[in-house]
C-alpha cells in the first residue's frame, strides 16, 4: 500500500492506495500517529483504496482515539461502496467522520 | 473355522453390563480407559506395532456383540493391522484435559470394536490412550491385558491367554432352578431395606457426569489398617466397608445401609487367565448396630458378603428389576464399594498409569479403594455425580472416612454410634452455616420501651384502626397505659398471666398492650374455640383473670368486661411495673401430639429481637417500605405478633381486621384499599384460596409487600401471585416454640424459607441429637433469643424438647421442633417437611410434601394433600385435590410418574372441590384421614388381536377369567408378582412378542407392554403431553419425526464428497468460514448465494467480506470454482443460478438471529425461507445441510432437567418452552425439514452452539453490535461487575472456524442422520474468561447476586452506566421457573471423533487474542 501525504486548507491529507491489511496497518498507523500529533485535523482519501480488514480497522480507531483526545479532527473522504458496507456492518460508519460521496 | 460365525451368547456377569447399558446408549457408562504415559517416549509406530501385536494375540479386544433373535452374542471380529491416530499435545496439562475429556467417549455396542487406542506425543513423553467397553473386560482383565502390552513392548514374548469365548461357550447356560433360589433369597435378603433421607441434587445442574477425585489414605494409617485386618481375620476390604457403611449410615439417617459391590467372580485358573468380563455386582446390605464396635462390624461386613457372594448368580439387573416393581430398586443402588487390588507389571519400563471407571454413572456415589502398589498406602477414588456432589463435599466424605478408621481401629471397644465423624471445626463451620448475624439486643429493651420510643418519635401517626375507634401512636400509648392501671387495679400482679376473649376490633390490640404494661403476660383465646377447650385454657394457665364480654361458664377465674378497662383509671400516675426482658409476654396454646394443647412460654427477648429494623430481609423492607399492614392472623398464633409487633414497633401503621375481614376476601380487599396498607400477611393456602376472588386480586395490586408462612409456600401459590401483583414475596419458617419465627427470606426465583434471622442459630442433628454431615438432612433445632421458656406446667415435656445441644465444642441450648431440612451450600435451610409427613408405605419411606409439590405443579392443581390411607386392608397413597374440576387421572399420574419414584406416585386420587382448612387457615388432614372414598376401576376392553393375546396371557398366569382382566390393569395391581411376571415373559415369547423381563415392571398393563413390544428396536420415548402446551405437531407428524430422528445413533465411519455446493448467509459470520473451509480443502465448485446492496454486486459483497475475515479477496477463485449469485430466500426460487447449474448441497447457513424480532420478519427469514431452501433442492434433487442452533432445546421445566430430559440428535421436541419467537421460528423450519425426510428429501442439521472467535486469532464477527453475549462482555467490562451465580457458571464456546469444518465434515456423512450437535461438549468456566478481562486492565469482581441486584436498581439511575448494563438486561432467559434445556451430544461427539475432528483447546492465549480483538475494534467502550 501507498500512502501519499498532501495538505489542504491546513489538513494534513493522506491518500491511500492499495489494501489496508495486516501488513499495511501497522506503517499506516505509525504515519497516522505522527501527522496527529502534529496538532494538524487528519483528511484521508479513500478513493484508491481497494479493501479493509478487520486490522485495518483497529488501526483506524487508534487514529481516531487519538484525534479525539488531542481535540482534533480526522475526516473520511471517497470511501467505496465495499469498504462503506464494511464500515455499516461493524458500526464504525458511527465512530467515524465519513464525508459523504 | 470361520470365527465370524462362532456366535455365542454373552455371559450372566456380561449380561448385566448389557442391560445397564441398554438403558442408557448414549451414557459412557462403560467406558473402561487407561492412559499409561511413558517417560522414555518411544516412536508411535513401535507403539502401534506393539499394539498391533497385542489385538492380534488378545481374542478380548477382537470382541464384539452383535443382535441375536434371543438375545445379544458376540463373537470374535479377528484381527486387521490398524494404524493408531496420533495426535500431538503440547504437554502433560494438555494430555490430563484430554483424558478426562475422551473418558466420557461411548462405544457403540452392536458390531463396532470394543476396543481403541490413541497415541498421544508430547515433548519428551508418549502416552497411550487405551478404552474398553466393560462387556469385554474387567479391571482384573485389563490389568493383565495392559500387563501384556507392556511385556510386548519391554521385548518380552508373553503366554497367551486362555480363550474367554470358549470359557463363556464351557458356562453353558444357566440352571434355572438355581437361579429361582437365588431370586427367593435376593427378595428376603432385602425385604424391608431402607432407603434413608437421600442427598439431594442441586437444582441448576443435571445428567449423568460422573466426576472423581483421588484421596489419600496416608501411610501410617494403610498400615495400621493392614494389622487391624489380618488382627480381626477380616480382610482390608472388609474395613474399607465398615467404614463406608458407618459415613453413609449416618449420612441416611438410617442403620440399614445397601452398598452395592462388585465381586472378582473367577472360581479356575482357566477363568483367571482368560481376559474377559467376569465381575458381578451384588448388593451387600449391612446392619449397623449402634452399640456394637467397629471390629465387630467388620465381623459382620465378612458375613454378609459371603452370604451374598454365594448368590451372586442371580445378577443385579434382575434383583432390582425385582425390586423395581415397588420402585426401590433405584434407590437401593446408588452406593458402590469398588476394591482394585489388581498391580499393572510395568516391565521395567519408565511407565505411569492413570484409568477412568467410566465417563457417567448412574449412581450417585462410588468408592473406589485402590490397591494398586501391592503394600503400599491405599487411596481413595470418590466417583461422584456432579449434581449431587460438590468437589469440597467430596473431600470431607474422604476425611469422614479416615476418621472412622482412626476412631474404629484405635478402640476395639468403641460403639459405632460414638465415632465422630466431624471434627470440632466442622462443627463450628456447619453451625456458622446456618447461625443468623449477631445483632445486639438491649437488655433493658421490652415491647413496651420499643413502642413508647415509637410513640415519642411520631405521636401523631396513625397506629392503629379497624373495626371500633382508630388511634395515633400517642392515643394508643395512653389508652394501653389506661388499661393497665386499670388492670392492676383490678388485682393483677406483674408476672401473673391474664387471659382474653375478645372480638377483633381495635380494642383487642389495645387490651393486649395494656396487659403487657400491667407487667403480666396475656393468654389469647379464640372466639372460635369449643367450651371444652377454653376452660381447659383457663385452668392451665392458671389465669388470674379472664377478660371477655362472652359468657363463659365455669371460668374458674375472675372475668371482667373489656370497656371498663378503658375508662380513666382512678390513679392516672400510678406507677407501671419495669418490665424486665425476661418476663413473659405472651403463652399461646399449641396442639399437641398427644391431643392435649400445651401452652407455649414466650419471653420479651425473643419479640424484642425479631422486631428489631435489621434483624431481617422482610424487617428491612418494611422499614423502608411500609405504609401499613392488614393484620389477618388470629391473636391465638404466633404470626399475630409479627404482624402487630414487627409493625408498630417499626413505627408502621396496624390496620385491624375484623371476623369478616379474616374471612371473606371481598372485605379483605375493601380493607386493603381504603386503609392505603401495602403489607399483607396471610398463610399460604388461605391467599391462593383468596386469589381466586377478582376483588381481592384487584387489590393486590397495591400491596407491595406480602407474607405467606406457616405452612409450605407452594407453586400454584407462587404462580398466582405473580400474575396477581408485582409485590415482594416473603416466606419464613418456625415454630411458636421459637418466638414466631427462625427464618425470613424473600423468594425470587425459586421457593425457600429463607435463612436464618439475626440472634438465632439452627443446627441440624441426627436421631443421636449430634450434628449431622455436611448435605444430610437432619432434625431442625433452634437456638437463640427467642426459644421459649418452655411449656406452662409441662417440665417433662418442656426437658423433653428444650435440651441442652452439647455436641463437642457446641454446647447451646435448643429447641427440637420436629421438622426436618437440610442445608445448602450457600447456608440457607431447605425444608423436607416435618417427621410425621414422612410415612412409610409397604415399607418404604416417603416424604409426603415431596409428592405434594409435584401434584401441585401439574396445571388446574389447586391444592393437594397427600396421605397413607388403608382401604380394605391394602396401604394406598392416596392424593386428595382441589381444581376448578376432576383432572384427568392416568395424565397426572403420568406426569407425576416423571418427577417421583413410582413408589411415590399415589395410587389413589381423590377431587374435592375445595379440601378442608383447619381455623389457622392449614389443609385439615385430619379430616381427609375419614374423608369417604370410592374406589373403582374401570375395565377397558383389550382394542385390538395382539391385546386380546396378551390378556389371555394375564389370565393363564393370574389365573383369573380372562374377562376381568382390561387392557389398562396394571398386572401387579392384579396380584401378580415378579416370579409370574418370568411366566409372562416365557409366554408371550410362544405368542411371538419380543418381551424383556425388566419390560413387565416399566409397563406393567397390557396396553402399555403389548405398545412397548411393537416399539422395539427403535424404542424412543413417546412424546408426552406437555403442561406447557401440547406437541406443537399431529400425532402423524409426531410419528414421522421419531422416525427421521431414530436413525442418529451408532455412527458408521465415511464420508461422501459434497459435489457443487450453493451456499446461502455467505457474508455472515459462519457462512464466510464454512466457505473459506471449502475454499481451502475440497475442490467442490462453490455457488454463493448474496443480494445485491448499495450498488454493490454479489461478487464485490463477497470480496468485501471475505478480505475483511481473511484479508484475501480469492479473486483467482472466482469464475472457475467461485460463484456470486444473486438470490433471495423470500423468492419461491431462491437463486438465480445459470443455465445448466447442478448443485449437489445446499448448506442454508441464513437466518434470523435477532432473538426479540419486531413483526413476523423473524419468521418470513427462518420458516418461510426454509420452505423455499426445501422447494429448491426438491426441484435440484440436492441434499440440505441446514445449521440451525442448540437453542431449539429453548428452556424446559427445571424439574424436566432434573430427571433427565435434554436436547439430544434424537429429539427435537423436549416439551420446551416455544414464546420466544426466534427460539419458535428455529424450531419449526426443523420440524419442517425433518418431516420433509419423509418424502425422500436428503437433509442435515447442524445445531451450532455459542459461535465465537476463530481458533487462528480470535477474530469475532464484523457486526458484533448484534451479539448478545459481545453486549454482555461489554456490561461486564463497562461495570467492572459480575454476578456470582454467572461467574460460577459455564458456558458453551465454539471458535466459528472449527464449527465450520465440522459441518463441512459431518455435512458428508451418510444420508440416513438428520441431526449433528456441532459444538464443543467441553464448556468453558466463565471464571476463566473473567481472569482473561482482568488481564486485559479491566478488573473484574465477581459479586454475591443479591449485592448485584441492589447494584443493577442503582447503576440504572446513574448516568455514568448509561448503556452499560443493557448487556446484562437483554440476556434471553427463561423466565421464572425455566432453565436452559441440557444438551446430550453422545452421537455427535463420536462421529466428530471417527471422523478424526477434534474441538481445539479454549486456551489463554486464545482468549486473550479474542478479548483484545473485541477490545482494539472498541467493542467494550
Amino acid at each position: 500500500m501507498n500512502i501519499s501525504k498532501s495538505t489542504e486548507n491546513g489538513q494534513t491529507v493522506l491518500k491511500l492506495n492499495g489494501r489496508l491489511d495486516t501488513t499495511t496497518a501497522p506503517d499506516f498507523q505509525d504515519t497516522l500517529l505522527g501527522e496527529i500529533k502534529t496538532g494538524k485535523s487528519i483528511l484521508l482519501d479513500f478513493s484508491e483504496l481497494a479493501y479493509v480488514s478487520s486490522a485495518g480497522l483497529r488501526s483506524l480507531l487508534t487514529g481516531q482515539k487519538a484525534v479525539a483526545a488531542g481535540g482534533q479532527t480526522m475526516t473520511l473522504r471517497h470511501v467505496s461502496d465495499e469498504i462503506m458496507e464494511v464500515f455499516d456492518m461493524t458500526g464504525f460508519s458511527d465512530i467515524l467522520t465519513i464525508e459523504s460521496a | 473355522m470361520d470365527i465370524h460365525h462362532n456366535r455365542i451368547p454373552l455371559t450372566r456377569p456380561q449380561h448385566q453390563i448389557w442391560l445397564a447399558s441398554e438403558s442408557c446408549p448414549d451414557k459412557a457408562l462403560y467406558t473402561e480407559s487407561v492412559l499409561l504415559t511413558f517417560d522414555n517416549a518411544p516412536a508411535p509406530a513401535q507403539l502401534d506395532r506393539a499394539l498391533n501385536r497385542l489385538v492380534q494375540t488378545t481374542e478380548t479386544l477382537r470382541l464384539r456383540v452383535t443382535r441375536g433373535k434371543d438375545g445379544p452374542l458376540q463373537y470374535d471380529a479377528g484381527y486387521t493391522p490398524f494404524a493408531c491416530r496420533v495426535i500431538p499435545l503440547s504437554g502433560e496439562e494438555e494430555l490430563t484435559a484430554v483424558f478426562n475429556e475422551q473418558s466420557r467417549y461411548c462405544f457403540d455396542l452392536y458390531d463396532s470394536a470394543l476396543f481403541n487406542a490413541v497415541i498421544y506425543t508430547l515433548p519428551g513423553k508418549t502416552a497411550l490412550l487405551l478404552r474398553v467397553h466393560h462387556i469385554v473386560a474387567d479391571s482384573y482383565a485389563m490389568a493383565a491385558v495392559y500387563s501384556r502390552l507392556l511385556a510386548i513392548c519391554a521385548g518380552e514374548d508373553p503366554q497367551p491367554f486362555v480363550s474367554f469365548l470358549s470359557r463363556a461357550a464351557a458356562a453353558g447356560a444357566d440352571v434355572e432352578e438355581e437361579r429361582l433360589a437365588d431370586r427367593g433369597f435376593w427378595q428376603d435378603y432385602l425385604s424391608g431395606a431402607e432407603t434413608g433421607r437421600l442427598p439431594h441434587p442441586t437444582p441448576d445442574q443435571s445428567g449423568h457426569r460422573l466426576v472423581w477425585s483421588s484421596h489419600t489414605v496416608g501411610k501410617e494409617r494403610s498400615d495400621r489398617l493392614r494389622a487391624f485386618a489380618a488382627q480381626q481375620n477380616v480382610t482390608p476390604y472388609c474395613v474399607f466397608f465398615a467404614a463406608y457403611a458407618v459415613y453413609l449410615s449416618r449420612m441416611l439417617g438410617t442403620e440399614d445401609v445397601v452398598i452395592i459391590t462388585p465381586r472378582l467372580n473367577r472360581g479356575t485358573d482357566e477363568d483367571r487367565n482368560a481376559a474377559g468380563m467376569y465381575t458381578l455386582a451384588v448388593p451387600v446390605r449391612l446392619h449397623i448396630a449402634p452399640d456394637a464396635s467397629f471390629a465387630a462390624l467388620c465381623q459382620e461386613v465378612q458375613a454378609q458378603n459371603r452370604l451374598a457372594a454365594a448368590h451372586k448368580g442371580y445378577g443385579l439387573s434382575e434383583i432390582m428389576g425385582d425390586l423395581s416393581r415397588t420402585g426401590m430398586a433405584g434407590a437401593l443402588s446408588h452406593f458402590t464399594l469398588s476394591y482394585q487390588n489388581f498391580t499393572l507389571p510395568l516391565h521395567g519400563l519408565p511407565v505411569r498409569c492413570a484409568m477412568h471407571f467410566g465417563g457417567a454413572m448412574t449412581n450417585l456415589l462410588t468408592l473406589h479403594v485402590l490397591d494398586w502398589s501391592g503394600m503400599g498406602d491405599y487411596q481413595f477414588r470418590l466417583d461422584y455425580r456432579a449434581s449431587y456432589y460438590t468437589p469440597h463435599e467430596i473431600t470431607q466424605i474422604a476425611q469422614m472416612l479416615r476418621a472412622i478408621l482412626d476412631q474404629g481401629m484405635g478402640d476395639c471397644t468403641l460403639p459405632c454410634r460414638s465415632i465422630e465423624l466431624l471434627t470440632d471445626e466442622d462443627k463450628f463451620c456447619q453451625r456458622a452455616l446456618l447461625s443468623g448475624p449477631v445483632l445486639p439486643v438491649d437488655p433493658n429493651d421490652t415491647i413496651i420501651t420499643r413502642f413508647r420510643a415509637q410513640a415519642a418519635l411520631h405521636p401523631d401517626r396513625r397506629a392503629l384502626s379497624g373495626k371500633g375507634p382508630s388511634y395515633t401512636f400517642r392515643e394508643l400509648d395512653e389508652a394501653s397505659d389506661r388499661v393497665a392501671r386499670n388492670l392492676i387495679a383490678a388485682g393483677v400482679q406483674p408476672q401473673s398471666y391474664v387471659a382474653f376473649l375478645l372480638p377483633r376490633t381495635t380494642a383487642l390490640p389495645v387490651m393486649l398492650l395494656g396487659i403487657l404494661k400491667a407487667g403480666a403476660a396475656y393468654v389469647p383465646i379464640d372466639c372460635s374455640y369449643p367450651e371444652e377447650r377454653i376452660r381447659f385454657i383457663l385452668s392451665d394457665s392458671k389465669a388470674g383473670l379472664l377478660v371477655t364480654e362472652a359468657d363463659i361458664t365455669g371460668a374458674g377465674c375472675p372475668v371482667i368486661a373489656p370497656s371498663p378497662l378503658f375508662d380513666p383509671p382512678q390513679q392516672p400516675d400510678a406507677p407501671l411495673p419495669a418490665v424486665g426482658q425476661d418476663w413473659l409476654c405472651y403463652i399461646i396454646y399449641t396442639s399437641g401430639t398427644t391431643g392435649k394443647p400445651k401452652g407455649v412460654m414466650i419471653e420479651h427477648r425473643g419479640i424484642v429481637n425479631f422486631m428489631q429494623p435489621d434483624n431481617n430481609e422482610f424487617n428491612r423492607d418494611i422499614c423502608a417500605n411500609g405504609k401499613g399492614i392488614v393484620a389477618v392472623g388470629s391473636v391465638c398464633f404466633d404470626i399475630s405478633m409479627f404482624e402487630l409487633f414487627s409493625t408498630l414497633l417499626n413505627g408502621i401503621p396496624v390496620v385491624f381486621a375484623d371476623e369478616e375481614g379474616m374471612n371473606n376476601p371481598d372485605a379483605l380487599a375493601q380493607y386493603i384499599t381504603e386503609n392505603g396498607a401495602n403489607i399483607l400477611h396471610c398463610t399460604p393456602s388461605r391467599l391462593l384460596a383468596y386469589l381466586e376472588e377478582p376483588s381481592f386480586r384487584e387489590a393486590m395490586r397495591s400491596v407491595d409487600i406480602v407474607l405467606a408462612a406457616g405452612e409450605a409456600f407452594t407453586q400454584p401459590l407462587l404462580d398466582a401471585l405473580h400474575r396477581a401483583t408485582p409485590a415482594r414475596l416473603y416466606n419464613g419458617y418456625g415454630p411458636t416454640e421459637i418466638t414466631i419465627g427462625a427464618t425470613v427470606g424473600r423468594i425470587r426465583e425459586r421457593i425457600t424459607i429463607g435463612s436464618t434471622i439475626a440472634g438465632a442459630r439452627i443446627y441440624l442433628l441426627d436421631k443421636d441429637r449430634r450434628i449431622v454431615p455436611p448435605g444430610a438432612t437432619g432434625e431442625i433445632a433452634v437456638a437463640g433469643y427467642g426459644v421459649a421458656r418452655g411449656y406452662l406446667g409441662r417440665p417433662d415435656l418442656t426437658a423433653e424438647r428444650f435440651i441442652e445441644l452439647r455436641d463437642g465444642p457446641i454446647n447451646d441450648r435448643v429447641y427440637l421442633t420436629g421438622d426436618y431440612g437440610y442445608a445448602l451450600p450457600n447456608g440457607s435451610l431447605a425444608y423436607c417437611g416435618r417427621n410425621d409427613e414422612q410415612v412409610k408405605l409397604r415399607g418404604l419411606r416417603i416424604e409426603l410434601k415431596e409428592v405434594e409439590r409435584c401434584i401441585e405443579s401439574f396445571p388446574y392443581i389447586r391444592q393437594c394433600a397427600a396421605l397413607v390411607r388403608t382401604i380394605d386392608g391394602r396401604e394406598h397413597l392416596c392424593c386428595f385435590y382441589s381444581a376448578a374440576e376432576p383432572c384427568d387421572v392416568d395424565e397426572l399420574k403420568q406426569y407425576a410418574g416423571g418427577f417421583l419414584t413410582r413408589y411415590m406416585v399415589p395410587d389413589l386420587f381423590v377431587y374435592l372441590p375445595d379440601l378442608p382448612h383447619t381455623s389457622n387457615g392449614k389443609i385439615d388432614k385430619r379430616a381427609l384421614a375419614n374423608q369417604a372414598i370410592h374406589v373403582e376401576r374401570t375395565y377397558i376392553p383389550p382394542r385390538n388381536a395382539r391385546e386380546r393375546t396378551m390378556c389371555r396371557i394375564f389370565s393363564q398366569v393370574l389365573n383369573l377369567p380372562e374377562e376381568e382382566i382390561g387392557a389398562t390393569d396394571s398386572f401387579f395391581d392384579l396380584g401378580g408378582t415378579s416370579l409370574q411376571a418370568a411366566q409372562i415373559v416365557l409366554l408371550a415369547k410362544h405368542e411371538g412378542f419380543e418381551l424383556e423381563y425388566g419390560r413387565v415392571f416399566d409397563h406393567p398393563t397390557v396396553r402399555d407392554l403389548v405398545q412397548c413390544c411393537d416399539l422395539d428396536g427403535g424404542d424412543l420415548p413417546e412424546p408426552v403431553l406437555s403442561k406447557a402446551g401440547s406437541l406443537p405437531c399431529t400425532q402423524q407428524e409426531a410419528a414421522l419425526l421419531r422416525d427421521a430422528l431414530c436413525r442418529n445413533r451408532n455412527y458408521r465411519k465415511g464420508l461422501h464428497p459434497l459435489g457443487t455446493v450453493l451456499l446461502t448467509g455467505a457474508t455472515g459470520f459462519l457462512g464466510i468460514h464454512v466457505l473459506y473451509e471449502l475454499l481451502t480443502t475440497g475442490y467442490n465448485k462453490i455457488y454463493c448465494m448474496v443480494r445485491p446492496k448499495n450498488n454493490l454486486t454479489p461478487e464485490k459483497r463477497l470480496k468485501g467480506s471475505l478480505f475483511y475475515y481473511f484479508e484475501n479477496n480469492f479473486a483467482e477463485a472466482f469464475g472457475h470454482r467461485l460463484f456470486a449469485v444473486d438470490g433471495d430466500l423470500m423468492r419461491e426460487n431462491i437463486a438465480s443460478l445459470p443455465d445448466g447449474v447442478k448443485i449437489d448441497t445446499v448448506i442454508h447457513c441464513a437466518a434470523d438471529v435477532s432473538h426479540f424480532g419486531v413483526g413476523n420478519r423473524i419468521r418470513q427469514t427462518n420458516v418461510d425461507g426454509v420452505r423455499n431452501v426445501i422447494a429448491f433442492c426438491k426441484q435440484h434433487d440436492a441434499a440440505l445441510i441446514h445449521i440451525s442452533t442448540l437453542s431449539v432445546g429453548g428452556f424446559i421445566e427445571r424439574e424436566m432437567a432434573e430427571i433427565g430430559v435434554s436436547l439430544s440428535e434424537q429429539r427435537l421436541w423436549v416439551r420446551q418452552d416455544l414464546s420466544n419467537d426466534y427460539l419458535e421460528s428455529k424450531f419449526t423450519a426443523e420440524k419442517l425439514i425433518l418431516l420433509e425426510t419423509a418424502n425422500g428429501l436428503r437433509a442435515k442439521i447442524m445445531r451450532v452452539g455459542n459461535l465465537q472467535g476463530r481458533i487462528t486469532d480470535g477474530e469475532f464477527q464484523m457486526n458484533r453490535a448484534t451479539n448478545g453475549f459481545t453486549k454482555l462482555l461489554q456490561s461486564i467490562v463497562r461495570t467492572g461487575l459480575c454476578p456470582q451465580s454467572m461467574a460460577c457458571s459455564w458456558i458453551n464456546f465454539s471458535p466459528v472456524d472449527a464449527v465450520a469444518r465440522a459441518i463441512c465434515r459431518l455435512a458428508g456423512s451418510a444420508e440416513e442422520y438428520t441431526v449433528f450437535h456441532i459444538f464443543d461438549s467441553n464448556d468453558l468456566p466463565v471464571s476463566k474468561l473473567l481472569t482473561r478481562i482482568s488481564a486485559l486492565g479491566y478488573p473484574v469482581r465477581a459479586v454475591d447476586d443479591r449485592e448485584f441486584d441492589e447494584f443493577m436498581l442503582h447503576a440504572a439511575e446513574d448516568p455514568a452506566f448509561n448503556g452499560a448494563l443493557d448487556g446484562f438486561l437483554t440476556r434471553v432467559t427463561g423466565g421464572r421457573h425455566l432453565i436452559e434445556t441440557p444438551c446430550e451430544s453422545g452421537f455427535s461427539i463420536r462421529a466428530l471423533e471417527q471422523e478424526g475432528f477434534l474441538w481445539p483447546e479454549i486456551s489463554d492465549e486464545y482468549l486473550s487474542a479474542y478479548l483484545t480483538g473485541l477490545d482494539t475494534l472498541g467493542a467494550f467502550q
